[in-house]
């Protein structure tokens, strides 16, 4: 054994080429294996967090019939006791509660029907990444009286711009209409229009004021530190408190669940088709590599070595050669997953800039989790030892006689 | 020139078993490029239709006026003979739904509240989203029979149950008093919630009655027999009508975020693709490399025997380029079955994507596309490939050492 | 300015809260503009001219109000919509239909909604615009309109204030304190829509303006005109009147 291993070590550095060029066939299967699902996980991820983060969070809290009726009565009555087992639930990284109305906005020019988001300045920036949306004036934390942020087009329906009045009427909880004046401190801009038509941010106190004379909040919106935790802690929840239904971002949203599921399956299956391609690349350099050398077995089989050994030989080569490959193309790729994890792949040069305008981030950060890492060097340790089992055994049946012939 | 291509063409028979290994290695990176892009493409394509047909439609023709003001009073004049104008000479057009879109009040003995009230042709629709599909309760009215099926959401407000009365009021086409009662015939559950608890369908004759706009429609939706059609369709439409207070919008206008969505989906892909023509090359690369090693010796011997180098590296180019055809043919030929086949059998998503799409009128799945332009994108993108990395032993054999070789 | 809730409730005038005005010249003639229309009740009979690019609309009606909080509206023409009537109380709006017999409480959503399909919403009806705290006034200057000489006031809202206008300028005739016409200003200067105040008719011994139009600014061709045939001030009438009963009874 330790003979072979010799001469198989031997073998591998008296073709430099040949063994180059194998084990460039591994380095980039291996690379563009772990490119391709780090890649893949950091795109899902962060198309996810794109969808989510803005503002619809993990998971909600609200009064059952909330969601249906949007009344404004039908508030988060024990609001105090779940926010504080909130701020005590290892799984929740923040959240943030909302009161929400439906309400009539006015300008000198039109009328148009909106739904009110009072949010809490601190926590609502600490919970989601709506504030990014601003495109112009400032957020509700300025230090302006009664500040209203408007979607762009909104504004432009209405004929507003920063620094305008404009009057909202809504139903407080005795059922009466109220109205109130803002003031535009803010425009903002998501990737949807007809929600940016729709949709008002004020400070959650200043509604408060106008609707209630005791603090109410209608939602309450939670991130998480992992997402997979959501179903447990709407479990949770709704098994600890009365009165509330607590839905994760799928069951708030399954047209996020649609987007985000069928973006996920289609990069899974193209990671197959790169996974698959890699196998053939690494397939068929072995298989020429091997062809090449048929006249070498044949003599040494014709000097006498026997076919075990020849074939304990040419699996050792490509053992040798695999892992050598593997360590490299891991350390490579490595490299290159956490280079480009802090820097980001810029998109912009492939079509991805036109999100920026829409709140998009046009970088991928690509995420390697160990879990890739395994799968990968599994795949491409398999094909190449795979791959030299065959000529190794055709390199078996060989008549010593012809090969040298030929 | 000829004698260069029989000795190239010969060389490739002597020995099969590498041409064989060199060509499937083109082939099937063939292969692979016109699978990722069809099923990418494939996604994309059933993403867009989806959304469309479940959200705004392919095309829509309406007033100009209505964009800014959808009101009834901006509704236009739609007469049989307008749709049958619109089709005239046309294949690319499936058929058409007339809609009278308008916001009224819905009211049940005691609760009142805001309702989207759609005038529509039901047999449109179901083709369009399969509307009959949601139904949970009752059953579906018929063209003008007074009757309305509405979200189960809005009836659970209102308090109304199927057979129940449903008011609607509101105002009609320039400003008439628009008032009805309707029995609740059916219900349906939308699985957008804002939808469920807004909707009320009555049958398009009714909604005109309803609201003093007898042979007027708010929209016109028009859907191609695919979505690639969709531009043609609208240009034609566009062309054919004589009325120029009618704007023709096509999806991308309506839903320009599904469209801005798309793109960033595409940009991955395109990375995707990079990483996967990195692979298909080193592969190609791999064997084409390994096969000039193989044949130094032979080029060493052909050399030392007085041939040209010129010469050699001509026939060698010819061999690997006629080999480059012959993946890249044979890799095409594949492809087309295999895009053929998952075009028929597409892939089925999990079970968990299928319980939540069917709710939604939708299949879950991912079919490939059948696109010619694909097919010759990516044929040409490898052979241009190929042909690059071709140019090795061709310039192996203007630096070949001829002693060296020999050793070999 | 809330003029149609001013017209239904039988104050054709601007109410300004006399206290809160920091010039005494134009208090002065805000409170004379008011005593000359001042009335706790009335009843009117209209006609409502809708104007637009594509149609005309003639609507008829009789109104009753009791102050500001009660009023009710009968549609006597066009014929398809006879016996339609409007009730308000405090600030909601209920709305019978004689068609479907029902009467149907106006909710939120509809408030921003057209009413009748003139250019008054819904929240027009109800917005209570007599909460005058809401302005500072002056007499900006005097001048001939219409052959009246005329002091030109201008309202501008106070911060907080539940008001859309930048600012507001009323035209009141020194001879009669006749509010002649109203100009209502965008926050950045710019017109929003113009009211003018004419056709000065004696109706139940006081001399008023019987037309008044309204148009949008920068919407041609379009505008809402309405015109007094009948008018009668302090009639008998209380809020027991203003019931859901005599919504389907009042003719």
């Amino acid at each position: 054994m330790n003979m072979l291993l010799s001469i198989s070590w031997r073998n591998i550095w008296r073709h430099p080429a040949r063994s180059g060029v194998l084990l460039g066939a591994i380095i980039a299967g291996l690379w563009a294996g772990i490119m391709v699902s780090a890649l893949t996980n950091g795109w899902v991820q962060q198309r996810f967090d794109n969808l989510i983060q803005d503002e619809l969070t993990h998971v909600q809290i609200h009064h059952p019939d909330f969601l249906t009726e949007r009344e404004p009565w039908l508030f988060i009555e024990n609001a105090d006791e779940i926010l504080a087992f909130l701020e005590n639930d290892e799984r929740i990284l923040s959240y943030t509660p909302r009161l929400l109305s439906d309400a009539m906005i006015q300008s000198p020019l039109t009328a148009s029907g909106v739904q009110i988001r009072g949010v809490d300045t601190e926590s609502e920036k600490q919970t989601t990444t709506f504030h990014e949306n601003l495109i112009e004036g400032a957020y509700l934390d300025a230090g302006f009286r009664n500040p209203i942020l408007l979607g762009a087009q909104l504004a432009e329906k209405l004929n507003v711009e920063i620094g305008h009045r404009v009057v909202m009427s809504f139903q407080n909880l005795d059922n009466d209409i109220t109205s109130g004046a803002f003031n535009v401190t803010g425009i903002f801009q998501t990737a949807s229009s007809p929600y940016d038509e729709r949709h008002v941010f004020v400070r959650s106190e200043d509604l408060n004021e106008l609707i209630a004379n005791q603090t109410i909040y209608h939602e309450i919106a939670i991130m998480l530190f992992d997402e997979s935790m959501s179903d447990s802690l709407t479990m949770d929840l709704n098994h600890r408190f009365d009165g509330i239904a607590a839905e994760s971002w799928y069951e708030l949203s399954p047209e996020l669940r649609y987007i985000t599921d069928m973006g996920g399956s289609m990069t899974f299956y193209i990671m197959v088709i790169i996974m698959l391609a890699l196998a053939f690349g690494i397939l068929n350099t072995m298989l020429m590599a091997i062809f090449e050398r048929m006249r070498e077995l044949g003599m040494l089989m014709a000097v006498g070595m026997s076919k075990l050994r020849v074939f304990l030989m040419i699996m050792l080569e490509s053992v040798i050669l695999t892992l050598t490959g593997a360590i490299a193309g891991l350390i490579i790729a490595h490299l290159n997953v956490n280079y480009l994890g802090k820097t980001g792949l810029d998109l912009s040069g492939v079509g991805g800039e036109s999100m920026a305008e829409f709140g998009y981030d046009a970088i991928v950060y690509p995420v390697a989790v160990s879990n890739d890492y395994v799968t990968t060097i599994v795949i491409v340790i398999i094909t190449a030892v795979l791959a030299s089992v065959y000529p190794a055994i055709k390199a078996l049946r060989l008549n010593p006689a012809d090969v040298v012939r030929d | 020139m000829s004698i260069y291509l029989k000795l190239a063409w010969r060389n490739i028979w002597r020995n099969k078993r590498r041409t064989l290994i060199t060509v499937s290695s083109i082939m099937f990176a063939v292969v692979f490029a016109l699978f990722l892009e069809s099923i990418e493409r494939g996604a994309h394509d059933l993403m867009v239709e989806n959304m469309t047909r479940f959200h705004t439609g392919f095309i829509r023709v309406q007033d100009f006026r209505y964009e800014d003001e959808p009101s009834l009073d901006n509704a236009f004049r739609y007469a049989h003979s307008f749709s049958e104008a619109i089709r005239v000479n046309d294949d690319q057009i499936d058929f058409s739904i007339p809609r009278i879109e308008t916001f009224m009040l819905a009211a049940g003995a005691e609760q009142t509240r805001g309702a989207m009230v759609l005038g529509t042709d039901l047999e449109g629709e179901h083709k369009l989203n399969n509307l009959k599909d949601r139904l949970t309760e009752g059953r579906f009215f018929e063209s003008g029979d007074g009757t309305a099926v509405m979200g189960e959401g809005l009836a659970g407000r209102l308090d109304l149950a199927v057979g129940d009365t449903v008011i609607l009021l509101g105002q009609g086409r320039f400003g008439m008093t628009a008032a009805g009662m309707f029995e609740v015939a059916g219900l349906i559950k939308h699985p957008m919630r804002d939808m469920n608890n807004q909707l009320v369908y009555i049958s398009l004759p009714d909604a005109q009655w309803l609201l003093s706009a007898e042979n007027h429609i708010t929209s016109l939706l028009v859907t191609p027999t695919h979505v690639s059609y969709t531009d043609a369709v609208a240009e034609e439409i566009r062309s054919g009508l004589d009325n120029d207070e009618l704007r023709i919008l096509t999806w991308p206008e309506m839903m320009p975020e599904l469209l801005e969505a798309l793109k960033f989906d595409r940009a991955g892909s395109r990375v995707m693709m990079g990483i996967l023509y990195v692979v298909i090359g080193f592969g190609i690369f791999g064997t084409i490399l390994t096969m000039t090693m193989e044949r130094l010796r032979e080029f060493g011997i052909l050399l030392s025997v007085g041939m040209h180098r010129l010469k050699l590296a001509l026939v060698v180019f010819i061999e690997t380029i006629i080999i480059s055809f012959l993946g890249v043919i044979s890799g095409t030929v594949l492809g087309f079955f295999v895009v053929l086949y998952f075009y028929f059998n597409p892939i089925v998503l999990g079970e968990e994507m299928e319980n939540m799409l069917q709710e939604w009128g939708m299949e879950a799945i991912m079919p490939a596309a059948l696109a010619p332009d694909i097919f010759l994108w990516q044929g040409l993108v490898i052979l241009i490939m190929t042909t690059v990395i071709c140019f090795y032993p061709t310039i192996k054999i203007f630096t070949l050492n001829i002693l060296d070789s020999a050793r070999t | 300015m809330n003029l149609l809730n001013n017209v239904l409730c039988g104050f054709i005038v601007v109410t300004i809260n006399v206290s809160a005005g920091y010039s005494q010249d134009a208090t002065v003639i805000i409170q004379r503009m008011e005593d000359v229309m001042r009335g706790e009740s009335s009843y009117s009979e209209m006609t409502m001219k809708i104007e637009r690019p594509r149609y005309e609309r003639e609507v008829s009606m009789r109104t009753w109000a009791n102050g500001e909080d009660f009023s009710l509206i009968l549609v006597t023409a066009p014929s398809r919509d006879q016996g339609t009537t409007f009730l308000k109380r405090h600030n909601e709006i209920w709305n019978y239909v004689p068609s479907i017999d029902r009467i149907i409480k106006m909710p939120p959503s509809m408030m921003s909604e057209s009413w009748m399909g003139s250019d008054f919403t819904n929240d027009d009806l109800v917005r209570e615009s007599s909460t005058t705290e809401d302005y500072e006034h002056s007499v900006l200057r005097s001048e001939m309109y219409e052959g009246y000489d005329c002091y030109v006031l201008e309202l501008v809202p106070k911060p907080d204030t539940p008001i859309v206008w930048g600012k507001v300028l009323i035209w009141v005739s020194k001879d009669g304190y006749m509010q002649l016409r109203v100009e209502n200003y965008d926050q950045r200067g710019e017109l929003a829509n113009t009211m003018e105040l004419d056709q000065l008719v004696e109706f139940d011994g006081r001399t008023i303006p019987a037309r008044m139009t309204l148009t949008p600014a920068g919407r041609p061709n379009q505008r809402t005109i309405l015109t007094f045939q009948d008018m009668e001030f302090d009639i008998d009438i209380d809020e027991s009147f203003f019931t859901q009963q005599n919504m389907r009874r009042v003719r």
